[in-house]
């Protein structure tokens, strides 16, 4: 049996989403809308032996074509045409929830209607007749609580009978649009039903709304249609636009939403809605609000609040990650004692656990900055800071809302790229987008933070702090430069103008806090699954083939058994248990390290690095940091992986081996200008494998996901050459 | 079923009146939108948004106004185009 489609459809903030979670529980999966960066929610429920499908639309405050959410949701409800719409509506804020409503009316799609967040309503002194509200538009309203299910039984009920039994007889109320607009809007009307202008898909007063409303899409559609009759239509279109425009200095859009609006005031004040308190009084959120968005408070709270943000997530996780990576260390080391050395055994712990372990062992941190944003998101508190920020950044080309972005991407250190590509989703220009999702990649993700810590460490240890503190206005500095150069060269245009609804503030449940984290944490560690595990046997196999030539390996075999040999006569072992130390041991590490050195150098990853030392020594940096480097695309804490393979760390390591750190510190083809090129060039050069994966899914072309590994690239090399050529010659820390 | 609709709320001509961008208007008072300038498209968001001459606000801080029942917050280009008469 087919199932039927219900939508979901309301405001965002009218508890849309938690609604969704009630119904659908488990039952639900996410994907996004061919070509646009919409989530879709979909969902199954079962009741009396009837199976529904359940499509949550994107939250509008209208069904306007100016932006992508406003195109789906009315591309889901007339081409898929639901049996029922669910118009969820927030009882505290009828006047404009309401709104979205009269033009769901207006599309005639059978409707019930979940007045919710009635608890809100009530706490406010707001007192709603449901059942005047209900005969007076004359659909179905139910009061529900989403966030904690009330109503949710009797909704489904209600939207199942009007499935059943069809909308109720007369229809919801027709909108009187007044004495200017009427007149036309019935000829129009007239003229596109007897024509039967997009009829399959639109009732006709709606197209004759959109043709007033210079709405791009029906009219691109109608000219398709019809050109005669959409020629007809236009010119009607401009002749009223005109004449508003000359006796009231206004235009349609105006003179509509006017009206729409003193439709929903004159519902309500006829004894719908009754206020027990003042109408005046300020709530708390207004309060809040002028101490938030305060000029000078309003940023230190930012601070503040981003300070705990990272503190909690950094506290908490620390145990979890030391944990996961105990456990995956374990994992290889149960590995190295079962299988015998050889190929599978390097691939299994060396190129699968070593690599994708290592970026799921960042996965508790993840998870708690996901919560702790879900939380600030949720909160309402997000709209806010981007609103304060939207100056700032609007001076860079970018927008209020980039600054998300930037803060999950790693602003304050210890974010992920990931995440932060696709937090570019609430951006609507493409250009702004574009540019936020291009810079975003400078940012300090967690995966770089080892990076800087083994160099920091090793060149800069007095000054741990203060460095960190640079680095993070290095990375933004370059962020906003490359965005203001992006958005006055490739990427040009106008600024989206910042007009945001600012959601009251609400005390988010802890069931939608773990939905949203969950959603987008699992989303990391099923990347880290697929395209990580890939790229690491790529890497893997790179640093490992070919492998050294028969002859080569005969020769440190050779020596291997020269030293055994020499071990075993009895005056070198007393020397050995004389000194108490298994220096015998040590010494043949030597060599093997010095033939995992020469294995490297020769594999597909060496010969790689020495070629590219012919660019890369204007930036001071050598074979062996170019391997490190070309790893590191897989994922940035491979560099002080790689590195510690090649500077025969790690495969031999026990414990009286010498850190890297001191390793590096003591070579004498490194200096802190040497580390200090190569932090930045970590810092700036391509984003790891996942990230231009996401950024390619995004943008919805691979042709910017190659453009940001060529152009990052480019701006690490030419940062990185003109700080270590002006660093030599000023001599500063050679 | 009609309901009667208030007409008093009908935009005014910027010439007519005393009229300041929105970003030189006090916060905490109550106005009028007198004309929205600017764009087709910005202004036909801004009016299903619930900004359009003739509606009625109230300025909670510096760019952020209280209208038909929601907060909405505008950077400083937008609230250079909206003029407002004191209500």
């Amino acid at each position: 049996m087919k199932s039927d489609l219900i939508a979901l459809a309301g405001n965002p903030n009218a508890g849309k989403t938690s609604l969704f979670n009630a119904i659908t529980g488990a039952r639900q999966h996410v994907a996004n809308y061919p070509g646009v960066t919409v989530e879709r929610k979909e969902g199954y429920y079962s009741q009396d032996g009837h199976d529904y499908h359940i499509v949550d639309l994107p939250g509008t405050y209208s069904l306007t074509a100016y932006s992508p959410e406003e195109l789906v949701a009315r591309e889901v409800l007339t081409e898929e045409r639901p049996q029922v719409v669910i118009n969820i509506v927030d009882a505290s804020n009828l006047d404009r929830n309401l709104y979205l409503t009269l033009q769901l009316f207006e599309l005639g799609i059978p409707m019930v209607i979940a007045l919710n967040m009635m608890d809100v309503a009530r706490a406010r002194g707001l007192e709603i007749d449901v059942v005047q509200l209900s005969q007076k538009l004359n659909v179905p309203v139910i009061a529900t609580v989403a966030r904690s299910g009330v109503g949710k039984e009797a909704l489904l009920e209600a939207a199942s009978r009007v499935i059943e039994e069809g909308a109720g007889p007369g229809g919801p109320p027709q909108i009187p649009y007044g004495p200017d607009i009427d007149p036309v809007l019935q000829e129009m009307e007239a003229k596109i039903s007897s024509a039967g202008l997009l009829s399959d898909l639109y009732p006709a007063r709606w197209t004759a709304l959109k043709y007033l409303e210079s709405d791009e899409e029906i009219v691109g559609k109608g000219r398709e249609a019809a050109p005669e009759l959409s020629a007809e239509l236009e010119k009607m279109t401009a002749r009223v636009s005109e004449h508003l425009k000359k006796t009231l200095d206004t235009y349609p859009e105006g003179i509509i939403a006017d009206y729409r609006y003193g439709f929903i005031s004159a519902l309500l004040k006829s004894g719908v809605l009754k206020q027990k308190h003042e109408a005046d009084r300020l709530y708390l959120s207004d309060r809040i609000d002028r101490v938030v968005t305060h000029r000078v408070a309003g940023p230190a709270i930012m601070c503040l609040i981003l300070y705990i943000l990272y503190y909690f997530a950094f506290s908490f996780s620390d145990t979890p990650v030391k944990w996961l990576q105990g456990g995956f260390a374990a994992l290889g080391g149960l590995i190295e004692t079962h299988l015998s050395p050889g190929l599978l055994r390097s691939l299994l712990v060396r190129g699968i656990i070593g690599g994708v372990g290592g970026i799921l062992g960042f996965v508790p941190i993840i998870v708690f900055i996901f919560l702790g944003i879900a939380f600030l998101e949720d909160s309402g508190y997000l709209a806010r800071a981007a609103f304060m920020l939207d100056r700032v950044f609007r001076t860079f080309g970018l927008h209020g809302s980039s600054f998300m972005a930037y803060i999950v991407g790693g602003g304050i250190a210890g974010g992920c790229g990931v995440p932060g590509v696709m937090a570019t989703r609430t951006l609507r220009s493409s250009n702004e987008r574009l540019a936020t999702m291009l810079t975003v990649g400078f940012m300090n993700c967690g995966a770089k933070l080892p990076v800087y810590a083994l160099l920091i460490g090793a060149f800069f240890a007095g000054h741990k702090a203060r460095m960190m503190m640079i680095l993070t206005l290095i990375s933004w500095s370059m962020a906003f430069l490359v965005a203001k150069f992006l958005r006055t060269t490739i990427l040009r245009g106008p600024n989206t103008p910042f007009l945001l609804e600012l959601p009251p503030y609400r005390l988010p449940t802890l069931r939608g806090l773990v939905i949203h984290t969950w959603e987008r944490a699992w989303l990391y560690v099923r990347k880290a699954g697929t395209v990580l595990l890939a790229v690491s046997i790529l890497f893997w196999a790179l640093m490992n083939f070919p492998r050294l030539p028969a002859s080569k390996k005969a020769l440190f075999d050779a020596r291997k058994l020269a030293f055994a040999a020499r071990i075993s006569a009895p005056e070198e072992k007393t020397v050995a248990q004389r000194s108490g130390s298994p220096a015998g041991a040590a010494a043949l590490e030597t060599i093997e390290a010095a033939e995992n050195r020469a294995a490297l150098r020769y594999s597909f990853a060496g010969r790689m690095g020495l070629a590219l030392e012919h660019i890369t020594r204007f930036c001071g940096f050598d074979w062996r940091t170019n391997v490190a480097l070309v790893g590191g695309v897989a994922g940035k804490e491979i560099v002080v992986s790689v590195l510690s393979t090649a500077y025969s760390m790690g495969r031999t390591g026990s414990e009286k081996t010498e850190p890297l750190g001191a390793v590096l510190a003591a070579d004498p083809a490194w200096n802190p200008l040497v580390a200090f090129t190569l932090i930045l060039f970590t810092m700036l050069y391509v984003p790891c494998v996942v990230s231009v994966v996401c950024l390619a899914k995004e943008a919805g072309s691979w042709r910017w996901a190659m453009f940001s590994v060529v152009f990052n690239t480019s701006v690490a090399f030419v940062v990185a050459v003109l700080v270590y050529q002006g660093g030599r010659l000023l001599g500063i820390g050679i | 079923m009609m309901l009667s609709h208030n007409h008093s709320a009908r935009c005014w001509r910027a010439s007519d009146c005393e009229c300041v961008p929105l970003c030189s208007a006090k916060a905490g008072k109550r106005v009028r939108v007198a004309c929205v300038h600017g764009e087709r498209g910005l202004c036909a968001r801004m009016a299903a948004l619930g900004i359009y001459p003739g509606v009625e606000m109230q300025l909670l801080c510096s760019g952020c106004v209280r209208v038909n029942g929601g907060i909405l917050s505008l950077g400083k280009e937008v609230c250079d185009k909206i003029l407002v008469t004191p209500s």
